[in-house]
């Protein structure tokens, strides 16, 4: 079965799976800047839609999208340079200011109207924003056409493009319009990918619609990223296939049990849509400090009582033979081993307060402490990622009862305790050069009978030891 | 101005007020010529620091005084760039290993290598060697003083060095071998009181048995606190009374309140705001191993009798674990919680026993 490049793409606002109205604000955007200068900022998680959202208006609203596309310095194949050297700053004010004005020759277009859409960045402005910051100030000054800046939302700072090229007092400065979108909703993806499902049926006969469940299964693990479900929807395997991967079935017939036949089933469509389930490490901490357990595990002279409670409040045992963790310890362990001393200090800051007795406090920082202990080893191997696991589990083991109210997780103070103690360290050698004593004797002794004796010569700064 | 600690320091080995047979000892040692590595240790505020610094002068007399401070950069073999400070004369170079944290190891032998290769230019009526003082050699690590070994035998032509520690536990046994072990016990509870007595004349001030007696016994023999103390009681106070209270210092205070939120509730709310406090005395640079055992003797004053084993032990096993692992907190927390979750049980169990 041939399919086009674009296949899925929706051609018609319709079909968007975007928000109705985020794409209103678009379009109204769009077409109050009809031939005039203006910038626009889309931004918004992986897959949510951004550049569709802005083609299909585009498209509806008779605009030529004129997208940049960051050219190679050197022709590859030839292995020769094109001659001349142009830098990559000069190409796009080039293409800022020519597209903006002259249409393009070879697209037959009846709409003079043009659209500029930049979604990948030269890496000169990535590496120095303020010449971004000119180039979009002389953008402003000169053009005749409205552009769109397309960014991706990422978790972590220090890629996050938007923040860097996008100030807030550019953003202010320039008149710069941010509109962000948020994750596809559910049902808005189921609607995607029943079309697109019927379309790939329209291609070819031999092809059959996943049953409903696999859909929505594909929407779980799809996280708000149309693209990715669009993917998985297009690698699903047919049923008559399935067989031949299924590895995960295969895995879980031997120890299958019967109380646990729900979640081997869960883990069976995870493993198979194969989507990258990685959470937040706050997500994490929150597995760790919250543990959950399955139904199984209930203590069965309790379980009367405690079922009229919310259905994630039960007393659990982890005696019980068949207990079992929602949230497996390894998983959570294999995905922050490369960080786990930052993971071990976020356990430690939070876990007391999810805590209802000081006994168990007492086993869980046992085992903290000792997983500190085995994050120093020295010529372990592993050692990091032995001493999350005893951190995890010895927390998990030991809150039995979880107080599940709203805690906000905090960071750790250890780093910040480390800048304070330095800078005290190097404020006491400033003011007592020479004197004969260690910095702990003189802050543990001397200086707080100081302040007793002789609070003005602190004050004054310099102190004279001799 | 100055304190009366650094006023009424002694200078040269013939002026100290205890252990008087041992500073002459000392003087010998000078005078024979030569002289072997030393290793002061005792306990703090007993004038190890003192004594090392009248024997610095004895052996190159007054002009060991003139101090400069220099700030020494060292090159680890991972490249990374270190400011090390020292406090040298002309004669000697002193340094804290324990302020390169975990590069200590790179510091001392550096120091050593440097001091040891530059020769005395003017051999006539000096010596034809330099002192290298390493002070805190109890937090050294392992690994440096294993270097340090080396590093002893080799340069002895050109320089000594003289370890100060607090205890020799912690030293290793080949470094130990190698040197002079120089004990400096702390001063008794009467010459301590002489001394106040001393400084208190010089000062022009008389100081009443009575509150000598009790400096000296909330000093625990710290000839160091037990001047402070008593200068902190003349500002309090002038002319100094029986009566008065000597003053601790303010981290001694907050760590004994410390002790009392913990003895008051055993919960984990109670043990989230002792943790608060902890990381407030360790923020002001308090020593672990000092708020271990300054909880550790509060804690254990208020038990009864058949605790006091099993939170000693605890103590004990946690304290050891702060030098094992990095993030002290940890150990801490882990021993508050240890002791909450030990009281409360006894707690529990002796009101059962009431009926």
């Amino acid at each position: 079965m041939q399919l086009s490049e674009n296949w899925a793409e929706p051609y018609v606002l319709d079909e968007l799976a975007v928000d109705q109205r985020k794409v209103g604000e678009i379009s109204s955007w769009l077409s109050n800047h009809r031939n005039t200068c203006g910038i626009l900022l889309l931004t918004g998680p992986t897959g949510c839609g951004k550049t569709a959202a802005v083609k299909c208006t585009a498209r509806s609203l008779g605009f030529e999208v004129r997208e940049w596309v960051t050219p190679l310095d050197r022709n590859f194949e030839s292995g020769a340079d094109i001659g001349f050297f142009q830098n990559q700053t000069e190409k796009f004010e080039d293409y800022l200011y020519s597209c903006s004005r002259y249409a393009d020759l070879f697209v037959k277009s009846s709409s003079t109207s043009s659209l500029l859409l930049v979604e990948d960045y030269p890496n000169i402005f990535l590496l120095k924003p303020e010449i971004f910051h000119d180039v979009l100030g002389k953008y402003c000054r000169t053009s005749r056409a409205p552009i769109v800046f397309i960014c991706s939302d990422v978790a972590d700072h220090g890629l996050n493009i938007e923040r860097e090229l996008f100030p807030l007092d550019v953003q202010g400065s320039l008149g710069i319009t941010h509109i962000v979108l948020n994750p596809v909703t559910r049902t808005r993806m189921l609607q995607a990918l029943k079309r697109m499902g019927s379309y790939l049926q329209s291609m070819s006969s031999g092809y059959k619609l996943p049953a409903p469940d696999i859909l929505n299964e594909i929407c779980d693990s799809a996280n708000g990223d149309v693209r990715y479900a669009m993917l998985s929807l297009q690698m699903k395997p047919q049923e008559d296939v399935v067989s031949l991967f299924d590895f995960a079935g295969k895995k879980g017939l031997g120890k299958k049990r019967p109380n646990s036949l729900k979640l081997t089933r869960e883990e069976e469509t995870v493993s198979a849509c194969g989507k990258d389930d990685r959470v937040s490490i706050l997500h994490a901490v929150g597995r760790v400090l919250y543990p959950k357990w399955y139904e199984g595990a209930l203590k069965p002279n309790s379980s009367s009582t405690k079922r009229k409670r919310k259905g994630d409040e039960k007393h659990l045992d982890a005696t019980v033979p068949d207990a079992r963790w929602v949230h497996d310890p390894n998983t959570i362990v294999d995905a922050y081993c490369s960080t786990a001393s930052s993971f071990l200090l976020f356990i430690q800051e939070n876990y007391l307060k999810t805590f209802s007795t000081i006994e168990s406090v007492a086993a869980a920082s046992q085992f903290l402490s000792s997983a500190d202990v085995m994050m120093t080893g020295v010529g372990v191997e592993a050692s990091q990622e032995m001493s999350l696991n005893v951190a995890v589990r010895g927390v998990m083991v030991n809150n039995k009862v979880p107080n599940r109210i709203f805690n906000q997780v905090r960071g750790s103070r250890h780093w910040e305790l480390l800048k304070t103690q330095t800078e005290l360290t190097t404020l006491t050698d400033s003011l007592f050069p020479l004197y004969p004593v260690s910095h702990t004797v003189l802050l543990t002794d001397v200086i707080p009978f100081m302040s007793h004796s002789c609070t003005n010569s602190l004050s004054n700064g310099k102190f004279d030891c001799s | 101005m100055s304190l009366w600690v650094d006023r009424y320091r002694p200078k040269s080995l013939g002026v100290l007020d205890y252990h008087k047979e041992q500073a002459s000892q000392l003087k010998n040692l000078v005078k024979q010529g030569d002289f072997p590595h030393l290793l002061v240790y005792g306990p703090s505020g007993a004038g190890k620091k003192t004594r090392v610094t009248c024997l610095l002068r004895e052996l190159y007399g007054p002009s060991v005084e003139k101090l400069r401070m220099e700030s020494v950069s060292i090159t680890t073999p991972s490249g990374k760039k270190l400011d090390v400070k020292t406090i040298s004369s002309n004669y000697h170079i002193e340094v804290n290993p324990s302020d390169a944290g975990i590069y200590d190891r790179c510091v001392v032998m550096e120091l050593v290598k440097n001091a040891a290769q530059t020769h005395q230019l003017d051999p006539s009526g000096q010596r034809d060697f330099k002192v290298v003082v390493l002070t805190e050699v109890d937090s050294l690590s392992v690994d440096a003083q294993h270097a340090l070994r080396r590093t002893m035998e080799k340069y002895v032509a050109t320089c000594r060095l003289i370890l100060i520690s607090n205890s020799t536990s912690r030293v290793i046994p080949a470094i130990r071998s190698r040197c002079l072990g120089v004990r400096v016990a702390a001063p008794t509870s009467d010459q301590i009181v002489s001394i106040l007595q001393m400084v208190c004349k010089k000062e022009g001030l008389t100081l009443p048995l009575e509150l000598a007696k009790k400096i000296v016994d909330k000093s625990e023999r710290n000839l160091r606190l037990a001047l402070l103390m008593c200068e902190s009681c003349k500002v309090q106070e002038t002319p100094l009374q029986d009566k008065q209270e000597p003053i601790l210092p303010q981290w001694q205070v907050f760590l004994r309140e410390t002790a009392r939120t913990i003895m008051h509730e055993q919960s984990p709310k109670q043990l989230m705001e002792v943790r608060g406090r902890l990381y407030e005395l360790l923020c002001h640079n308090i020593p672990i191993q000092m708020i271990f055992k300054g909880l550790l003797k509060e804690l254990v004053s208020n038990c009864d009798m058949r605790l006091k084993a099993a939170v000693v032990e605890e103590a004990a096993f946690f304290e050891h674990r702060v030098h094992q692992g990095n993030k002290g907190i940890f150990h801490l927390e882990a021993f508050v919680a240890k002791f909450m979750c030990i009281y409360k049980k006894f707690m529990e169990d002796s009101v059962i026993d009431m009926f």
